[in-house]
């Protein structure tokens, strides 16, 4: 785990109050309610939580990289160094992405474009945001290529993503993301549609170059193994909102929200023969009008006030938040 | 928390355990040239034999013979004299006969004499088959320009009014057949508006030296041109639209937005350079049903093509040019599909493999 550098720097990125809404035929349905986070210098943060639970949607509106005309971000600010990104003109926007915040997705073999070269596809990333040329720019693209450990980077630049593994996919987006030494890189699912090898060594990758340029990382993952080996500070989401916030270990050792405990005891070892253990209930389904707090109906804490109050963000700890109404000894707060 | 680390694989060497699938990299242009001789080989040669006997068989099959319907013609009932004509013309030979007989010349590269024309059948098509090559290809290019531009424009800004405008000229101009969309562009331009001649492919009698004569025939080539182009051009329009919108969706293009790139690059690099794909391959698929549409055109514009040949050869049971036409403009669609093809392999990399 990284030296926990976090409390001295000021935010480099923040997101306050953010909502971003999807376009449905029943009209604008906000998926991400009330986010608030923020990345120091050189932090990593994980964002974790279940299929569907806004994370991607969250990440994306950072990047305001949302898809044109099906979502948007519906209120709140995020707020860059102190400049609004949400007022930014298009112009603005290209010279911040890629040199600021970089993005690397899920799915590295369709993250690359099929009919074009990894050379072409890196080139491009690295002349976004400078004039290097011919031999200059080839030699940058060989250098970032060596830095993801690609072996063979002459020939492998001559290469179609299809005729490259996933792990090799994955590097190249890797190469492309940090191709203009991004101060934030976010990686969304990094690791989910690799083979479990090939996850370690990218996880890895990720530590080292992140060591060695200083950029903060902001991680998506349903994976509590993914958080404790990468993440500082960790924001557990459930139902497009952060339930709970905090540094890696105290959520660890002191997890305060019922769905954060629930989703540790579920990564805990189990013995043999037992039944594995469920958080019982389903998700709540989006646009559905609620009160109260969004997993009250599967919390076996809850209480009265759980389904008529929506719980706000309080401190429990330092830098330790959670969004519930239960204190640690189970009363009411 | 120990149960949560990822342990440290043994296998994080990336040069043994995650290497790229390595193969031989063959160059491009030497893939794409194979492909080419194996298509001409198992492709175009069993096509060619087969479009050569079927046509034979059926214009032959056809009621009347050349001889009948020259005799006819020329009121000739003598019948030692009919009969001398089969026998010079090689008709009086069984059916198998001619047809291997005319095979042996084709593979030779002699499609025969026309009866009706008094000409080697080659010579006739040659002369015609220029101003039809030109119009079709007249007509692909403003169909490409003009369904292609209108489907990114429509995709830009889908279910908005301009989208819709468009999908609806676009559904109109394909329902429409293109000689009566010809027909109504000869009344509008060419007699009420008096702008652009209503047939023909050059001013008769007129010599404006070469490039007043390229010009000329530009003028001349303006609305059947555009009869057969905007006809055409409905579904590069629907075409573009769909796959630049589905191209839009994918992740690379998230990617290519992430990099910091322009709208301009990521729309042309990314979204248009993968819409092309559908689109090539509707140009190989469209390009036999504009040769057949030329003919038509042909017809309502006077122009000089090998459509008013073609009719004139079926009419008269002049097999030897039917033959010759139907061998050539094949050829032809063969030799653009063979393109198509090719084309389609250098745009999409993933081709080659299979």
């Amino acid at each position: 785990m990284n030296a926990q550098t976090f409390a001295v720097d000021t935010p480099f990125i923040e997101a306050r109050g953010l909502t971003t809404s999807v376009r449905t035929k029943r009209g604008e349905v906000p998926i991400v309610t009330g986010f608030d986070l923020s990345v120091r210098r050189g932090e990593t943060v994980a964002i974790v939580g279940e299929s569907g639970c806004g994370k991607s949607l969250a990440a994306l509106s950072l990047m305001q990289l949302l898809p044109k005309g099906r979502a948007r971000v519906s209120g709140g600010e995020v707020r860059l160094d102190g400049r609004d990104i949400l007022t930014l003109k298009a112009r603005e926007l290209n010279a911040l992405r890629g040199r600021e915040i970089a993005l690397i997705s899920q799915d590295p073999m369709s993250a690359l474009n099929p009919v074009i070269s990894i050379g072409a596809q890196l080139r491009e990333a690295i002349t976004a945001h400078s004039d290097l040329k011919g031999e200059a720019l080839h030699a940058r693209a060989i250098e970032l290529m060596r830095l993801v450990q690609i072996p063979d980077p002459e020939a492998r630049l001559r290469e179609y993503p299809h005729r490259l593994s996933g792990g090799m996919c994955q590097r190249v987006s890797i190469a492309m993301a940090i191709a203009s030494q991004p101060r934030l890189l976010i990686a969304d699912e990094p690791t989910t549609a690799l083979d479990v090898t090939i996850q370690a060594q990218v996880l890895q990758l990720l530590q080292r170059l992140k060591r060695e340029t200083g950029m903060a990382l902001l991680i998506i993952t349903h994976d509590f193994g993914v958080v404790a080996e990468m993440a500082d500070r960790v924001a557990v989401m459930y139902a497009g909102r952060i339930v709970e916030e905090g540094p890696v270990r105290e959520i660890f050792r002191n997890p305060r929200h019922p769905y954060t405990q629930g989703l540790l005891a579920l990564t805990r070892h189990h013995p043999r023969g037992m039944r594995l253990p469920e958080i019982a209930g389903l998700v709540p389904a989006y646009g559905e009008a609620r009160t109260g707090c969004a997993f009250a109906d599967r919390c076996p804490q809850a209480r009265a006030i759980c389904r008529q109050l929506t719980p706000e963000r309080r401190s429990v700890g330092p830098l330790h938040d959670t969004a519930c109404w239960l204190t640690e000894t189970g009363e009411v707060a | 928390m120990a149960s949560h680390r990822i342990l440290p694989s043994p296998f994080s060497d990336p040069l043994r355990f995650d290497g790229a699938v390595r193969t031989k990299v063959t160059s491009r242009p030497v893939i794409l040239l194979r492909r080419l001789v194996v298509r001409l080989v198992t492709h175009v040669l069993p096509l060619m034999l087969a479009i050569i006997t079927g046509t034979f068989f059926l214009i032959h099959s056809a009621p009347g013979s050349f001889v009948e319907i020259m005799s006819s013609e020329m009121q000739v009932s003598d019948q030692a004299m009919i009969d001398r004509l089969s026998v010079t013309y090689g008709l009086d030979q069984p059916l198998w006969v001619q047809y291997l007989k005319y095979l042996k010349a084709v593979a030779q590269f002699d499609l025969g004499f026309s009866y009706r024309q008094n000409l080697p059948v080659i010579e006739a098509v040659l002369h015609h088959l220029p101003a039809t090559l030109l119009l079709m290809i007249s007509g692909i290019l403003v169909a490409l320009v003009a369904g292609v531009s209108a489907g990114a424009v429509a995709a830009s800004r889908p279910n908005s009014f301009i989208d819709r405008a468009l999908s609806m000229t676009g559904v109109f101009l394909f329902a429409a057949p293109g000689f009566w969309l010809g027909i109504m562009l000869i009344v509008l331009f060419g007699v009420t508006l008096g702008w652009l001649p209503i047939g023909d492919m050059r001013t008769i009698g007129a010599d404006y030296g070469f490039f007043g004569n390229l010009l000329d025939v530009g003028y001349h080539l303006l609305l059947p041109a555009l009869a057969m182009g905007l006809h055409q051009s409905a579904i590069y329009l629907r075409v573009t639209r769909t796959a630049m919108l589905q191209a839009a969706t994918a992740d690379y293009v998230k990617t290519a937005r992430a990099k910091g790139l322009s709208e301009g690059t990521v729309i042309l690099r990314h979204i248009f350079r993968n819409a092309l794909l559908p689109i090539v391959t509707v140009l190989g698929l469209q390009f036999a049903s504009v040769l057949s549409g030329s003919v038509v055109i042909e017809a309502v514009f006077n122009w000089p093509g090998i459509g008013s040949l073609l009719y004139d050869a079926v009419v008269a049971r002049d097999y030897p040019m039917v033959l010759g036409i139907i061998i050539l403009s094949s050829l032809v669609v063969i030799t653009v599909n063979l393109v198509v093809d090719l084309v389609y392999a250098w745009l999409d990399p993933r081709i080659v493999l299979e």
